[in-house]
């Protein structure tokens, strides 16, 4: 039963030890990385715009440096981290995040081939993935400042929020012009709704 | 707990820059607007730059194909501005005209009767 316990745990809490937590987290990126040669191959054929492929890769590069961080932060070290150390990565996640996120805003519309320049849908999802990840960093932050010594729940709550923010931004990049179609869908009948 | 003050520093510093990116996001309409409008600012200096040059050819295959891309950059510039691609604002409209509006001059006409 303990065993159980630790296992389902270890999807959620991230340590040493529990190894679940990272093979969630390099399945992730190992999926965004084939997305990025996906998605590189599909403009290669011209069936993708520029903007698509940009916001894939400049996601996985991001991705994959917060990655870095993070096996740096458990196994970089051979001397074990002080909590100040291990908190001090977090602010760095989410600052990649915004900074991913405000590049792609910032970006995007300049790259844009189409005479509106707006945005794409797929984009402003993975925009919303980024601000939602960002939130959920600090979220975690503020609460080892609150109560230090009760962590699980904070811990289960937000590596339940990056999981299923991950899973939905690798929906997105392998399928971005269904993600665009669905929500312009959704958008236009809350319009509808609302006319 | 004692945390070091440069977590608290760096935690402040993340949340303010998180809430310009969440102004951003709000306002992603404002830089669509601005690429449209670097957009538009763009083709205009080219269809006069092209103008001129097409000016400055005598009539005739090489004018033919600088007028061709003039109207080619027209037709975009029509649809980056959001004015349809064959605009006839300045065509008469037949249905302009009502047809039960009495004309000015049966009106004085009348009042000349009253």
């Amino acid at each position: 039963m303990e065993f159980t316990v630790d296992y389902v745990l270890s999807y959620f809490i991230p340590s040493v030890e529990l190894k679940s937590y990272f093979i969630i987290l390099f399945t992730a990126s190992t999926a965004m990385l084939a997305a990025s040669i996906l998605t590189a191959y599909r403009y290669l054929k011209g069936n993708l715009p520029l903007t698509t492929l940009f916001c894939t890769l400049f996601i996985t590069l991001s991705y994959m440096a917060t990655d870095y961080l993070i096996t740096y932060m458990f196994f970089g070290n051979t001397e074990e981290l002080t909590i100040n150390e291990q908190l001090g990565f977090y602010p760095l996640y989410s600052f990649f995040d915004i900074f991913t996120g405000i590049a792609l805003l910032l970006i995007t519309p300049f790259l844009s081939s189409e005479p509106t320049k707006r945005i794409p849908s797929s984009t402003l999802v993975a925009v919303g993935v980024l601000l939602v990840n960002a939130v959920a960093h600090l979220g975690y932050l503020f609460n080892a400042f609150v109560s230090p010594y009760d962590i699980t729940i904070a811990s289960i709550m937000y590596i339940g929020t990056i999981n299923i923010t991950d899973f939905i931004l690798i929906l997105t990049l392998f399928f971005p012009v269904t993600t665009n179609r669905v929500v312009d869908t959704l958008l236009e009948k809350r319009e509808l709704a609302y006319s | 707990m004692d945390f070091s003050p440069i977590i608290y520093v760096k935690c402040a510093l993340a949340a303010f820059t998180w809430l310009v990116f969440f102004l951003l996001v709000i306002k992603r309409k404002n830089i669509e607007r601005l690429a449209q409008s670097i957009h538009i600012q763009r083709l205009t200096v080219e269809l006069l730059n092209t103008e001129l040059q097409m000016k400055l050819h005598p009539v005739g295959p090489e004018r033919m194909a600088l007028f061709e891309k003039c109207d080619a950059i027209k037709s975009e510039l029509r649809t980056s501005s959001g004015l349809p691609s064959h605009c006839t604002s300045n065509t008469p409209n037949e249905n302009s005209t009502p047809e039960n509006v009495v004309s000015l001059h049966a009106k004085r006409l009348n009042k000349r009767v009253v």
